[in-house]
């Protein structure tokens, strides 16, 4: 290995300054290794958490509009191959997962969060808990999540679910032990696909923390 | 050498060192999708095992397939090796709550997906070709005969096809899961040349 030969050479000679090419070789010794630690951190931030480019945010919910096309883009296929999941084809649906409530706080299996408002259209959505790998939670009740068909509704279709450790009346969904969470919003042929870069917060519905107990 | 001198000397390193961090990032991006171990493709390997129709266990805590599964569906794959012969899936659904397939490549691309909407008269008939196959399914068809087939041209020999059923309530999963089970989807015959 030659930079093991130029370092062990300078300090062979015992050199207070080594000369000026063992100097350059070690700065740019230096900036490689730099630059590899740094393009692999973002590497790591960009697949392993998701936050590669072509994602679109509507509140506190994201969206991976093309992940499900063959135009998917080098970070979305980056991500498929690490974690392994498949994504709903551009015909099938559109899935949304949050990470955070409303407000910009992450989610905590320790709180209580109430989610209601608007759904965009969709011949039926779900909604479901999910640990950060994407795996589901182990609960008592056995139920991971809603679907559109069999969540209980007011007399003017509004709905609202409760998700939290604790039993709660209505549409609750429980919540298991694991260290944190996401919640998976899924729209079953919607024709929101093709307008994707067009969403917002507004057609999307609220995730109201109500306490913690 | 002064110290502003020296702080002007270090700007090409650190130049370089953005250079070659930006191509450690790409390279290992693009890269990914090739040595990524357990891509969904190596995870369902089991279920392809003999080709054919498959159905993945129900999504319970430690026993998922694959992460992100919605816990309402009903779900099977069927993998394929073109080189077998061009897949023939066959399915009937009518007066289903959802039913939809994707097809993947061997990374887990989709390159095609549908929903029971787009069955005609409830009833669907897919061929999944390579290029060669394609030519030879069209040079084969006649003229005053429409193709009541969907051929869908493969990116590649080895690719599988993920079907989902929605099950509304939990009650109705073994429903969602005959459906599933009542397709069939086989390599075709390899086709007599004449």
């Amino acid at each position: 290995m030659p930079q093991n030969c130029l370092g062990f050479s300078a300090r062979q000679t015992g050199a207070p300054h080594p000369g000026p090419a063992v100097l350059n070789f070690l700065k740019a010794l230096l900036s490689a290794s730099l630059g590899a630690v740094l393009g692999l951190t973002a590497t790591y931030y960009s697949v392993e958490r998701g936050l590669g480019f072509g994602a679109v945010q509507a509140g506190p919910w994201t969206v991976w509009p093309r992940s499900g096309s063959p135009e998917a883009d080098p970070y979305a296929r980056a991500t498929l191959a690490r974690t392994g999941e498949l994504p709903l084809g551009l015909a099938e649906g559109l899935t949304f997962i949050a990470r955070g409530d409303s407000s910009g706080a992450p989610l905590s299996n320790d709180c209580i969060y109430q989610i209601a408002g608007q759904m965009p259209p969709a011949r039926f959505w779900t909604l479901s808990t999910a640990t950060r790998d994407g795996a589901l939670i182990a609960n008592s009740a056995g139920r991971y999540g809603f679907t559109s068909a069999e969540i209980l509704r007011a007399a003017g279709g509004a709905f609202s679910i409760t998700v939290s450790r604790g039993v709660q009346p209505g549409n609750w969904l429980p919540l298991g032990s694991a260290d944190g969470f996401l919640l998976v919003l899924r729209f079953y042929d919607t024709p929101v696909s093709a307008t994707a870069s067009a969403l917002n917060a507004a057609i999307m519905p609220l995730i109201t923390k109500n306490g913690c107990p | 050498m002064s110290f502003g001198e020296r702080l002007t000397g270090l700007i090409p390193w650190l130049l370089a060192c953005l250079m070659f961090a930006g191509i450690v990032h790409f390279s290992s991006v693009l890269l990914m999708p090739q040595v990524a171990p357990h891509d969904s493709y190596g995870r369902l390997a089991p279920f392809f095992a003999g080709g054919g129709l498959h159905a993945l266990p129900l999504a319970e805590p430690g026993q998922e397939a694959l992460p992100f599964l919605d816990p309402a569906f009903a779900y099977a794959v069927c993998g394929y090796d073109l080189a077998d012969g061009p897949l023939r899936l066959r399915a009937s659904f009518a007066a289903v709550p959802y039913v939809s397939l994707s097809f993947h490549s061997r990374r887990g691309l989709v390159f095609y997906s549908f929903t029971d909407r787009a069955a005609s008269h409830g009833k669907i008939d897919v061929v999944v070709l390579s290029g060669a196959q394609l030519a030879q399914a069209e040079e084969q068809d006649t003229e005053d005969e429409p193709v009541q087939e969907l051929r869908l041209l493969a990116p590649e020999n080895h690719g599988f096809v993920l079907l989902r059923a929605l099950a509304l309530a939990p009650p109705d999963m073994p429903f969602a899961q005959a459906r599933l089970a009542a397709v069939t989807c086989a390599a075709d015959k390899p086709t007599a040349q004449p």
